[in-house]
């Protein structure tokens, strides 16, 4: 993620290329969650379910998700601590360069 | 584009003889207003430029055109003012708006193409791995 806004904005870097990257890691991840809740109940039999007209209720859930899961216990920090890492490597790859001041 | 460049607006130095018409008349003016007479044709005929006076978005040339052959009331201010102050135009982006829109363009899409990855891995391997986030926010 980090790269790629890197990559388009041409090497510029800087607080809302972060907060972009930042967002847009935090979606991506958060957000899986959704197709795999998904798959996992079309095994259990549940092809009934108007999955499109759940679709904003599914995109909250997505999002809280990272959240949720600390009710599963030891698991849920440490997918949260992952995330946080996975964020952090986002904010500095997008980060503007420092210049060197030479003496 | 030139931002902030002062021109001085003089009178239409192609013609030598205006000048010191011009001058004549401001004279004469000067001196009727003086006596308390009426100076007929004193006030108002000299050769300013006008319509670029205050600010502009145009570029030199279209200043430059823009005050030959007018005129303006006031024969008295030929040659003397100050203007045409060309700004940049703010219609057009700057380039780190246009970089920022082009990463942010390609960041949707690195994280579409990341939230595919990670949610197929998982459908596919029933193997849940939260590293992935690593990957995808790199």
């Amino acid at each position: 993620m980090g790269s790629a806004i890197k990559f388009g904005s041409k090497g510029v870097g800087g607080p809302k290329y972060q907060i972009a990257a930042v967002a847009l890691t935090y979606a991506a991840i958060s957000l899986a969650e959704v197709p795999i809740l998904v798959a996992r109940a079309m095994e259990h039999g549940a092809s009934e379910i108007d999955w499109a007209g759940m679709a904003p209720k599914l995109i909250l859930w997505g999002i809280a998700s990272p959240f949720l899961e600390l009710q599963s216990g030891v698991f849920g920090i440490i997918g949260l601590v992952i995330l946080f890492v996975g964020l952090r490597i986002a904010w500095r790859v997008t980060a503007a360069k420092r210049r060197v001041a030479s003496a | 584009m030139i931002v902030g460049k002062r021109y001085r607006v003089g009178p239409n130095l192609a013609c030598g003889s205006c000048v010191a018409k011009i001058a004549a008349r401001a004279k004469a003016a000067a001196i009727a207003a003086a006596s308390g007479t009426t100076g007929t044709g004193t006030v108002g005929t000299g050769p300013v430029a006008a319509g670029a006076v205050g600010v502009s978005t145009a570029n030199v040339s279209t200043v430059g055109s823009a005050m030959a052959g007018a005129a303006l009331p006031g024969a008295g201010a030929v040659g003397t003012g100050t203007v045409g102050v060309v700004t940049a135009d703010p219609v057009q982006p700057t380039g780190e708006e246009g970089s920022f829109i082009q990463g942010l363009v390609l960041g949707v899409i690195a994280a579409a193409v990341g939230l595919a990855f990670y949610a197929a891995f998982t459908i596919i391997t029933h193997f849940y791995v939260g590293y992935v986030a690593l990957a995808v926010g790199w």
